[in-house]
């Protein structure tokens, strides 16, 4: 399918070099939904953003005056902490800066700094992400010691900013101690062992802070001193994935497979940012691990946020292990990622130190300043590289009518930014995989055209799949829907509608996922007289502020109803979900039979979708995106229009109570999903296509490596 | 037109170009052409189409694999004259081996989205002219040679 912006691409990639700003330009223009030429208006954050894509793409080595004159700054660094977008794409040229201008560029920063013309926490990221070094000991043990330097007074507060006048560059004190002691940490400054010691200890300190002080600490001093340092702090737990940790000095693992997680933990699917991602990782490994070489998943851990008990190591099958490596963020999304991506590059590369003899490849699966991180680790080792690519946010680009639509500059210079990061992660990979098999040519090349040519790169359109294997009907559903095995839950099914017809959905909660409104269709038509309806997904003990909004999203939609007709329940482990969909797929409801909604804006894939196909649960699943690979209307499934209330409303009216399957009608719809699953989507199958790909990659890379 | 220029035209002609003629020899050495929707591929070093195994084509290719295509944007208005670009490109057909098969399969149907059965048949075969030199005409009988691959940077 063609927008206007995938029309856009192809012709850049055409007629533009992109090492030209006039390429960045037009690409800006239409992202911020002006007529996309060269020689627009555009706002001055993206203005700089395009100078930066296009120094950066045709400079491997920059001057000091060319620097200046790209990031259009008169004095250095004044714009320094102002914008995170500005911040890391400066770093990024600065990096690539001759001797003279690094030299100059530190003595620049010292000074700023020193003369109080600079916060230090701005500067001390810039440093860490430009690899340079303009403070020594003194002065960093001076910021350490000088609330002055790094205000520590309002704790978790922009340091040294008056209320109301945040940018998105400000830190908070917490978050600038992170920034120093991860400077000492990497500038190699051990005479300040004591004072790392110090904040370790400290018990009133944030837990990301003194992680950070840890993880500095163990670069200096030896694995049983730091093992007595990291009892005594009561971070033992972080022994597994420190630099000379528990094994002493030995490599931690062996990774055939490193694939990297950065929304959520596989071990809490449907809570937090936890989805069927987090799923398929978590199956994956285990597969892959027998069928391929050992599996390391690393699972990225929000020091910042610290919400849930810590276990840094987990064996979750033989062959599959997951490492959770904790990184200081705020906000575990694009922007986020953006702002921390030093820090987790610097994660993933004392990751890939600890492991042995090397690791075979790196896999990563979002297009976003996360996965950039990790590429550049794995680009800075050696090691071969595969993304996962998707078109998003491309396809966010146009509106529904294919047409450019306008939109504020930071949203635009997010948006530009990540399709930037796309490129890139094609341009360093070995292998590009598409998700399912006509992902290429229906969503992937009218984005990405340079896909034409791609050299000696492997590609594959893969798949995804679930476990098909048969699952026993819960034992208990009554007790889990009736909220008699989980007390306390506020939203249940009453015992006398048990017998109600159900329809159930499955998945975290966000707003993409459209539980509100698929709430809101129920509550608001007759439906909610004949089903009831089953909502599994989110943390609803200590939901995050997007789960919380979703909840109450729901409670209001709901707010009419009599109680005892819907059901949330929190997310599930994937043996209640596949035993809770077998039960549902095997009962007689009063009423019809039971059905799994997909309300989803758009799915990228839909494991829950295919999860319920392999139960033999009939199933409506949204238009928009993955399903229509996999689900022929009316055979196997039902394809719907999941775009507002009223339509899902429209479309659960027509398919659920009026053209209600008669029996044998029924019956054939179970047995074409299961078999589409069967057939198409299972795990065994998806494994075998993945191993078979990985191992082309890692043949073809040391073919490369050979021939240079 | 310097080279750059030159191979952007040409990219550009044979990305929006639907249709082009590939010419083949019979066993006796008599030219055949026929007609083929194609896609190009590999930064211009291949040109891939897709065809049906019981075709002429196909069994004088399986003989002599040396081609000839072209490809123009005439509308044939007679004004146009010296605007047309004509490209041919001379090379060596080969089966497009299973490593690379998706890839150029999934840039034939991005292009021609429509031909997905014709694509997916057990008798389709999808081919790949390993492009070697590219003759290209402009302004009525200007014509530029254009090497790729390797030889295109000497």
């Amino acid at each position: 399918m063609t927008d206007a912006f995938s029309r856009l691409r192809t012709d850049l990639y055409l007629e533009q070099d992109p090492a030209n700003i006039d390429y960045y330009r037009t690409l800006a223009a239409a992202i911020a939904g002006k007529a996309p030429t060269a020689d627009c208006t555009l706002d001055p954050v993206l203005e700089a953003a395009t100078r930066m894509h296009a120094a950066a793409a045709h400079c491997s080595e920059i001057n000091h005056a060319q620097l200046m004159t790209v990031v259009g700054q008169q004095q250095p660094f004044e714009r320094l902490g102002r914008c995170n977008y500005h911040d890391r794409y400066m770093a990024r040229l600065a990096r690539r800066g001759d001797a003279a201008c690094r030299v100059a560029l530190e003595r620049e920063l010292a000074g700023a700094v020193l003369e109080h013309r600079l916060d230090p926490a701005p500067a001390l990221a810039f440093s860490r992400s430009a690899g340079l070094r303009p403070f020594d000991a003194d002065t960093a043990r001076r910021l350490l010691r000088a609330p002055a330097g790094l205000p520590r007074s309002e704790r978790g507060t922009v340091a040294g900013r008056p209320a109301g006048a945040r940018r998105d560059g400000d830190m908070s004190a917490d978050e600038a101690l992170v920034e120093l002691i991860g400077y000492i940490g990497e500038a190699d400054i051990s005479s300040l062992v004591p004072e790392l010691c110090a904040l370790l200890q400290q018990q009133t300190n944030p837990w990301g802070v003194r992680v950070e002080a840890l993880l500095a600490l163990s670069q200096f001093i030896d694995p049983a001193e730091m093992r007595r340092h990291a009892a005594a702090a009561g971070l033992a737990e972080l022994q597994d994935i420190l630099p000379n940790g528990a094994n002493g000095g030995q490599p931690g693992w062996h990774a055939g497979l490193l694939q990297t997680v950065f929304y959520g933990d596989p071990m809490r699917l449907g809570k937090g940012g936890s989805g069927g991602l987090g799923s398929l990782v978590r199956e994956l490994g285990g597969e892959l691990g027998e069928r391929l070489a050992p599996v390391v998943t690393v699972v990225c851990y929000d020091s910042n946020a610290a919400a849930y008990p810590f276990r840094a190591r987990e064996e979750l099958s033989p062959k599959h292990l997951l490492l959770r490596v904790p990184v200081y963020l705020v906000g575990r999304n694009a922007a986020g990622f953006l702002r921390a991506e030093h820090r987790i590059k610097a994660a993933v590369d004392r990751m890939l130190a600890l492991a042995a003899p090397e690791t075979g490849l790196v896999h990563v699966r979002f297009l976003d300043n996360a996965s950039r991180a990790v590429a550049r680790a794995a680009r800075a080792r050696g090691v071969p590289l595969v993304v996962t690519l998707t078109p998003d946010p491309h396809r966010t680009v146009c509106g529904a009518d294919g047409e450019l639509v306008e939109r504020e500059a930071s949203a635009a210079a997010d948006i530009l930014n990540r399709i930037v990061v796309g490129d890139e992660l094609l341009r360093w990979s070995c292998g590009v995989i598409g998700i399912g098999r006509e992902a290429f040519a229906r969503e992937l090349i009218p984005y990405f055209p340079q896909l034409e040519n791609l050299g000696s790169r492997a590609t594959a359109a893969i798949d995804e799949g679930v476990s098909t294997r048969s699952f026993s009907p819960l034992g208990d559903a009554e007790a889990l829907l009736c909220g008699e095995s989980e007390p306390g839950l506020p939203t249940v099914l009453d015992r006398a509608r048990f017998d109600f017809t159900l329809l159930l959905t499955v998945g975290r909660l966000s707003p993409i996922k459209g539980q509100a409104t698929l709430v809101r269709a129920w509550a608001e038509s007759g439906l909610h007289e004949t089903f009831n309806l089953v909502i599994v997904g989110g943390d609803l003990r200590q939901p995050s502020e997007e789960e919380q909004a979703i909840c109450d999203d729901i409670a209001l939609a709901a707010r009419e109803l009599p109680a005892g007709r819907l059901c949330h329940l929190p997310a599930q482990p994937n043996q209640v979900v596949r035993g809770l969909l077998a039960w549902c797929a095997a009962r007689s409801p009063r009423y019809g039979y039971d059905a799994y909604v997909c309300p989803s804006v758009k799915e990228e894939f839909g494991l829950s979708i295919l999860e319920a196909m392999a139960a033999a649960m009939p199933v409506l699943a949204p238009l928009r995106g993955g399903p229509r690979s996999y689900i022929s209307h009316g055979i196997n499934g039902y394809l719907i229009d999941t775009g507002s209330a009223v339509s899902l409303q429209q479309e659960l009216q027509t398919l659920l109570i009026e053209n209600r399957l008669e029996e044998s009608a029924l019956q054939r719809l179970r047995a074409e999903a299961r078999s589409t699953v069967e057939r198409r989507y299972s795990l065994g199958a998806m494994a075998e296509q993945y191993a078979t790909f990985y191992r082309r990659v890692i043949a073809l890379h040391r073919a490369g490596r050979e021939q240079s | 037109m310097n080279e750059h220029a030159l191979r952007r035209s040409v990219k550009r002609l044979l990305t929006h170009q639907l249709y082009g003629v590939l010419a083949t020899l019979d066993d006796s050495g008599r030219p055949h052409t026929s007609i083929v929707a194609f896609v190009t591929a590999d930064d211009l070093g291949s040109i891939v189409f897709c065809t049906p195994r019981n075709t002429r084509k196909c069994r004088y290719l399986a003989a002599r694999p040396q081609v000839a295509f072209f490809c123009d944007d005439r509308r044939s208005e007679p004004e146009e004259l010296m605007q047309v670009i004509g490209v041919e490109a001379s090379g060596t057909v080969h089966e497009v081996g299973s490593d690379n098969a998706t890839l150029y399969r999934h840039l034939y149907l991005a292009k021609y989205p429509g031909m997905e059965a014709f694509v997916n048949a057990p008798e389709s075969l999808l081919l790949r002219i390993a492009v070697e030199r590219y003759d290209v005409v402009d302004n009525f009988q200007h014509v530029t040679v254009l090497h790729t691959g390797e030889d295109a940077h000497e």
